[in-house]
C-alpha cells in the first residue's frame, strides 16, 4: 500500500462514516458535517506537509491461547493447504477412510475399540485417555479431538460431549461416537471441520455410565433399565441389596410382560391377538388376564417382581447444583462415574460449552440463567424501556416467527446482568431447532443434573439433548401429537417391517405356572431408535454441536485508524470485535468470578514509543464526540466482548525516528489471541 | 435439603451437623469445646464490666495472670518491637496460637475430655437396641398322607429396649433410611408362605424413653411419642420406589403396631425338619437373630 493511497483511504473513511450515520439529517446539519470532513482532511494535509506519512499496515494472526501462555499463532500463509479439500457437496468426504456401521448399537468392548482405532488412525487429531474407572472397573474412555499442530487441546476453547449418563439411553453413545467419527474423517476434506478443529477442542465421552451402558446393549433388558450406576441399593427396604433383579425367564433375549389367566382380570387380548388391552365392558364374556408384572421371578418372596433391580441413585441427579437427597442419594458426586466427569471438567477450564445426550422426547433442554422473579410478578412489573420491553412475550415470539418459524424465546425474565446469556441461548437453540427440525427447545431443570452443574458451577453453556422420542414423530398419522395403539402397530408393520413386536404367547413359569407373556415392543423401539434411524439422528445432532462450536467467540482486531494529534504524536485506534454468537465469557462465569477478562496490550517498537496516558474514555476526534475509544494504559486494559460485540481502543504514540511500529495484542481465554501491527513512517508523500 | 444460592448464602450451609441431621436423619450435635473461663478448674469468677468489651478485657487479664502463675508465662509471648520487612515498624507477640481456642494442657485439658467423655457415653446409652424377646414355632397341622408338609405358625415378639426410636422423625422421611424388618429364614425350596411374606415391615420402633412434648399437654407426643399407646406407624415411604415403579398389588406383610414392641406372625408349610430362623434387621437398632425349634 503506498502512502498516497493510504491518505485517500483515511479521508474517504471519515466521509463515509459521516454520511452513513446521518442520512436523514437536516440539510443544515449535513452541511456542518461536510465542514467537519473538510477540517479532518486539512489535519491530514498538515501532517503530510510536515513530512509525516502514515502507513497502517496490519498483519493479523488469530489463535486460541490462554492469557498467561499464548500458543504460537498459526500463520495461515505458512500452513499447508488442506490436503484433500472437497469443494463439491456431492463429493467424497472421507467416510470410507474409517468404515463403520451406524446401523447398530455397540457394547463397551466394541465402542471403546472403535475409539482406540479412531485415535490410531488419526493421531494428529485425537488423543485417548481414561478419565477414571467405573464401579465395576471399566475405563471411562474419552477422546480429545483437535488439530494438534495449531496448539494444545487445553489452550483452545472446548466443547464437552457425553452420552448415556443413564445406562439405558445408549443412542447417546452412538451420537457422540458419530460426532468423533465425523470430525476425524472429514478434517482433511471439509473446510468447515478443518477450520473448527484448528481452533477448537472436543472432549467426547461416548459412554458415561459404562457398566449400565454395556449391560443395556448386550443383555436382555426392558427399555428402562439398567438406568442408574451400579451402586448397590435397597430399593424395596427389606435390608437386602439388588436381590430382585430382572430376569429373562424364557431365555428369548427379551424382557416382556407377564399375565395369568384370571376370570376376574382386567385385561383381554386385542382383536388382532397381538396386544393385551383393558376390558372396557365388565359384562363382556372374554378370556381375561391379570397382569403379573415384568418378566422375572419374585426372588425375595414379597409379592413384587423385579422391584429391587440393580443400580443406585440416578446419576443425573448426583451433580452438586440443585442436588437433593431424594433424587441424588446419598450425597453429591457420590458416584465414581459422575465424579470422574466433574473433576475432569473442573480441571479443564477451557470447556466453554457442553452437550449431554439423553432420551427421550426430542428436546433441546438448555440451561438458562435464574429467573429474576416469578412469572406473576413479571406481568405486574413495569415494562423496561424500548419496544422490546413494551411487547408481551407472546407478541415478541410472534414477531420473531414471522421471519423464522423455528425462532424460540424463553419465557423467563432474568436480572440485567444475565440478559446476554439468555439472549445467546435463545439464538443458539433457535438455530438448533432449525437444524434438528422436530426438536423443541425448553429450559432445563436443576436438581443435581449434569448440565445444571456445567452452567451454574462452571459457567459453561450447557445443553441436554433428549434424543429420539418414542416413535411419536414417525408414527403419528393423524398429527394429533400422540400415537395410538393402532398407529403404533402400523408403524411397526410398515416402517419396521414387522420387526420390533412380541406377540402374546403361553409359557410355563417355574414359579408361577402357566402364564402368558409378550404383547410388548422389543428393546430399541421406544427409548432408543431402531437401528435404521440411528445415523439420521446422529448426523443432525452432530451438526448442531458443530454449529455451536463454530459460534465460540473469536476475537479479531480490525478497523485501524491513525490520527495526527500534535507534532510527532499520533492517535492509533483499533477495534476488538467478536462476531460470533457466544460472548468471550458467559454472564454466569462472570457472576461466579471464574471468568478471565479479555485483555489488550500495546507495545511500540523501533523508533516509536507509546505515551503513557490514563485508562478511560477518550475522544480522539474532537469533532465527533460519539466516536469514543478506550485509552490503553501501559499495563493494558481488560474488557469482555459479548456475542456480536465490539470495543474501540486507542493509544497515543510518539514517532521518535522516521519510522516505527506499534503492536496490539488481544488475548481472550475462549476468544483466542489476535495480534495486529501498525507501521508508521515519516516521509514526504510522493 | 439442598443449598439454594439465592436464599442460603447468608447461612453457614454445609456444616457436618446440618448434614448429619438433615440428610442422614441422625442425632447430631456440634460441640464447641473450650471456654477457658469455665473449663479451668479453680479459675476465679470475673466480675462483668460495664460492657462486653470491658468484660472481655477483664477475662483476658485474669487469664494472663493465671498463665503467668500456673504455666510460667509459657502460653503467651510478650509483645516486642519488630520491623516487618513489608509492614514496617510494629510490635509482635501475643498468645501462642495453639491456646486461645484449645484447652490448656494439664488439668484444663483433662477436665474438658472427661466432661465430654461422660456426655458421649450418656448419648451412646440412648441408642436403640433391638431384641427378640420371644420366638416360637407351633405345629398347626402335622404332615399326613402323601403330603410331606407340616403347617407351622411362627410368632416372634420384638422390642426396642434402647431409650431412643430406631429413627428420628427426620430420619424416617429420608431416602436411604428404611424401616425395620423381620425375616423368617427357611430353606427356599422347602417352604410355602401361607400367611405373611418372608419379610415383614415393622415401621420405626419407638424407644423406651418418653420424649417430652414441645407443645405441652403432658408427656409423650414429641418428635416421636413413646409407649405402647402410640398410634401405628406410617411407613417410611407411603409407597416404596418399587411400588411406585410397578404399581400396587401384592406387597410385603406389615406389622406396625406402634410403640416399642412388635408382634410378628407367619403361617408356613414346611417340608421335613427345615430349620427356622427369625432375623430382625434395624439400621440403627442392630440385628437380632433367633433360631427356633418347632414345638
Amino acid at each position: 500500500m503506498n502512502a498516497k493511497r493510504t491518505m485517500r483511504t483515511m479521508s474517504a473513511r471519515n466521509t463515509m462514516s459521516a454520511a452513513d450515520s446521518r442520512e436523514t439529517m437536516h440539510t443544515k446539519r449535513r452541511t456542518r458535517m461536510e465542514r467537519m470532513t473538510r477540517t479532518l482532511g486539512r489535519i491530514a494535509a498538515v501532517a503530510s506537509a510536515a513530512g509525516i506519512v502514515i502507513l497502517a499496515l496490519a498483519t493479523v494472526s488469530v489463535s486460541a491461547a490462554p492469557p498467561a501462555a499464548p500458543a504460537p499463532s498459526p500463520d495461515p500463509a505458512a500452513a499447508p493447504a488442506q490436503a484433500k479439500l472437497q469443494k463439491s457437496p456431492g463429493g467424497y468426504h472421507g467416510e470410507l477412510d474409517f468404515p463403520i456401521s451406524w446401523k447398530r448399537y455397540y457394547g463397551y468392548a466394541e465402542w471403546t475399540g472403535i475409539m482406540r482405532d479412531l485415535q490410531k488412525k488419526y493421531p494428529a487429531l485425537a488423543d485417548i485417555q481414561s478419565i477414571g474407572k467405573s464401579r465395576m472397573g471399566r475405563d471411562q474412555l474419552l477422546l480429545t479431538i483437535t488439530a494438534k499442530k495449531t496448539g494444545k487441546p487445553e489452550d483452545k476453547p472446548a466443547m464437552w460431549v457425553d452420552g448415556a449418563i443413564h445406562g439405558n439411553e445408549v443412542n447417546g453413545i452412538t451420537c457422540s461416537l458419530y460426532l468423533a467419527w465425523y470430525l476425524l474423517t472429514r478434517y482433511d476434506y471439509d473446510a468447515f471441520v478443518h477450520d473448527l478443529l484448528d481452533r477448537t477442542t472436543f472432549y467426547i465421552l461416548p459412554g458415561l455410565n459404562v457398566d449400565a451402558n454395556d449391560s443395556y446393549v448386550r443383555f436382555p433388558n426392558t427399555e428402562n433399565n439398567p438406568r442408574e450406576t451400579y451402586r448397590p441399593a435397597d430399593d424395596d427396604g427389606d435390608g437386602l441389596y439388588d436381590e430382585d433383579q430382572t430376569e429373562d425367564v424364557d431365555g428369548d433375549g427379551e424382557l416382556t410382560m407377564m399375565y395369568v389367566e384370571d376370570p376376574a382380570g382386567d385385561w383381554k387380548l386385542s382383536p388382532d391377538k397381538r396386544r393385551f388391552v383393558r376390558v372396557e365392558d365388565p359384562r363382556e364374556e372374554v378370556l381375561r388376564f391379570r397382569r403379573l408384572g415384568p418378566e422375572g421371578y419374585d426372588n425375595d418372596g414379597d409379592g413384587l417382581i423385579n422391584e429391587d433391580d440393580i443400580g443406585g441413585p440416578d446419576p443425573n441427579r448426583n451433580f452438586p447444583y440443585g442436588w437433593s437427597i431424594d433424587q441424588g442419594y446419598p450425597y453429591p458426586m457420590s458416584e465414581i462415574e459422575t465424579r470422574n466427569v466433574f473433576e475432569f471438567q473442573l480441571a479443564h477450564p477451557n470447556i466453554f460449552a457442553s452437550f449431554h445426550y439423553h432420551n427421550t422426547g426430542r428436546l433441546i433442554m438448555f440451561q438458562a440463567p435464574p429467573a429474576a422473579q416469578p412469572r406473576g410478578a413479571q406481568a405486574a412489573a413495569a415494562p423496561a424501556g424500548g419496544p422490546r420491553g413494551q411487547m408481551s412475550y407472546e407478541q415478541r415470539l410472534e414477531e420473531l416467527r414471522k421471519t423464522d418459524k423455528y425462532a424460540y424465546l424463553a419465557d423467563r425474565q432474568v436480572a440485567p446482568e444475565y440478559q446476554h446469556d439468555l439472549d445467546v441461548q435463545n439464538a443458539i437453540v433457535s438455530t438448533g431447532a432449525r437444524i434438528l427440525k422436530d426438536y423443541t427447545p425448553t429450559i432445563g431443570g436443576l436438581s443435581g443434573q449434569a448440565h445444571a452443574a456445567t452452567y451454574y458451577m462452571l459457567g459453561a453453556y450447557a445443553y441436554l439433548m433428549e434424543l429420539w422420542g418414542s416413535p411419536v414423530f414417525e408414527a403419528d398419522l393423524d398429527g394429533d401429537g400422540r400415537v395410538s395403539d393402532e398407529e403404533f402397530m402400523k408403524w411397526i408393520d410398515i416402517e419396521l417391517m414387522g420387526q420390533g413386536w412380541i406377540a402374546p404367547y403361553k409359557f410355563k413359569h417355574p414359579d408361577l405356572g402357566d402364564i402368558w407373556m409378550g404383547g410388548t415392543a422389543r428393546k430399541h423401539i421406544g427409548r432408543t431408535p431402531p437401528a435404521r434411524y440411528i445415523e439420521t439422528e446422529a448426523l443432525r445432532n452432530a451438526n448442531f454441536v458443530l454449529y455451536c462450536a463454530s459460534q465460540f467467540p473469536q476475537v479479531e482486531l480490525t478497523d485501524v485508524k491513525v490520527t495526527p494529534a500534535a507534532g510527532n504524536l499520533f492517535w492509533v485506534e483499533i477495534t476488538a470485535r467478536n462476531s460470533r454468537v457466544y460472548p468471550t465469557s458467559s454472564d454466569r462465569a462472570v457472576a461466579l468470578k471464574r471468568a478471565i477478562m479479555d485483555r489488550i496490550a500495546v507495545s511500540g517498537k523501533s523508533g516509536l514509543s507509546v505515551v503513557e496516558i490514563a485508562a478511560g474514555p477518550t475522544v480522539v476526534d474532537p469533532l465527533d464526540p460519539a466516536a469514543r475509544s478506550e485509552a490503553i494504559p501501559s499495563k493494558g486494559s481488560e474488557f469482555r466482548l459479548k456475542g456480536g460485540d465490539s470495543k474501540r481502543f486507542c493509544v497515543l504514540v510518539k514517532l521518535d525516528g522516521r519510522e516505527g511500529w506499534v503492536e496490539f495484542t488481544a488475548r481472550s481465554r475462549h476468544g483466542g489471541t489476535a495480534v495486529k501491527r501498525v507501521d508508521l513512517k515519516a516521509g514526504r508523500a510522493s | 435439603m439442598s443449598y439454594d444460592e439465592l436464599n442460603d448464602r447468608r447461612y453457614g450451609f454445609g456444616m457436618s451437623s446440618d448434614w448429619d441431621y438433615l440428610q442422614l436423619g441422625v442425632w447430631s450435635i456440634t460441640t464447641e469445646l473450650w471456654n477457658p473461663a469455665k473449663d479451668i478448674p479453680g479459675f476465679p469468677a470475673v466480675e462483668p464490666g460495664a460492657d462486653e468489651a470491658e468484660t472481655r478485657l477483664r477475662v483476658q487479664r485474669a487469664l494472663l495472670k493465671w498463665q503467668d502463675e500456673k504455666y510460667g508465662g509459657k502460653l503467651f509471648v510478650p509483645w516486642k518491637k519488630y520491623k516487618h520487612p513489608e509492614l514496617g515498624e510494629g510490635e509482635i507477640g501475643g498468645w501462642v496460637p495453639l491456646y486461645p481456642s484449645n484447652a490448656w494442657p494439664g488439668e484444663p485439658l483433662l477436665n474438658v475430655c472427661d466432661r465430654h467423655f461422660r456426655f458421649e457415653l450418656f448419648r451412646a446409652g440412648l441408642m436403640p437396641d433391638i431384641v427378640i424377646n420371644d420366638a416360637r414355632a407351633r405345629v398347626v397341622q402335622a404332615a399326613s398322607g402323601p403330603g410331606k408338609y407340616r403347617i407351622i405358625e411362627v410368632t416372634a415378639s420384638i422390642e426396642n429396649k434402647g431409650p431412643l426410636a430406631t429413627h428420628t422423625a427426620r430420619g424416617a422421611t429420608l431416602r436411604g433410611n428404611r424401616e425395620d424388618v423381620a425375616w423368617l429364614i427357611v430353606d427356599r425350596d422347602k417352604v410355602k408362605f401361607l400367611q405373611g411374606t418372608p419379610y415383614q415391615r415393622l415401621g420405626v420402633i419407638d424407644g423406651a424413653m418418653r420424649v417430652p412434648s414441645a407443645g405441652g399437654g403432658g408427656g409423650g407426643g414429641g418428635p416421636r411419642a413413646g409407649g405402647p399407646e402410640s398410634p401405628p406407624e406410617d411407613p417410611l415411604y407411603p409407597e416404596s420406589p418399587a411400588q411406585r415403579r410397578f404399581g400396587g398389588g401384592a406387597a410385603p406383610a406389615e406389622a406396625r403396631q406402634g410403640g416399642a414392641r412388635r408382634e410378628v406372625r407367619w403361617l408356613i408349610a414346611v417340608e421335613g425338619d427345615s430349620p427356622l430362623k427369625v432375623v430382625v434387621s434395624s439400621q440403627k437398632g442392630g440385628t437380632a437373630v433367633r433360631d427356633i425349634k418347632v414345638q
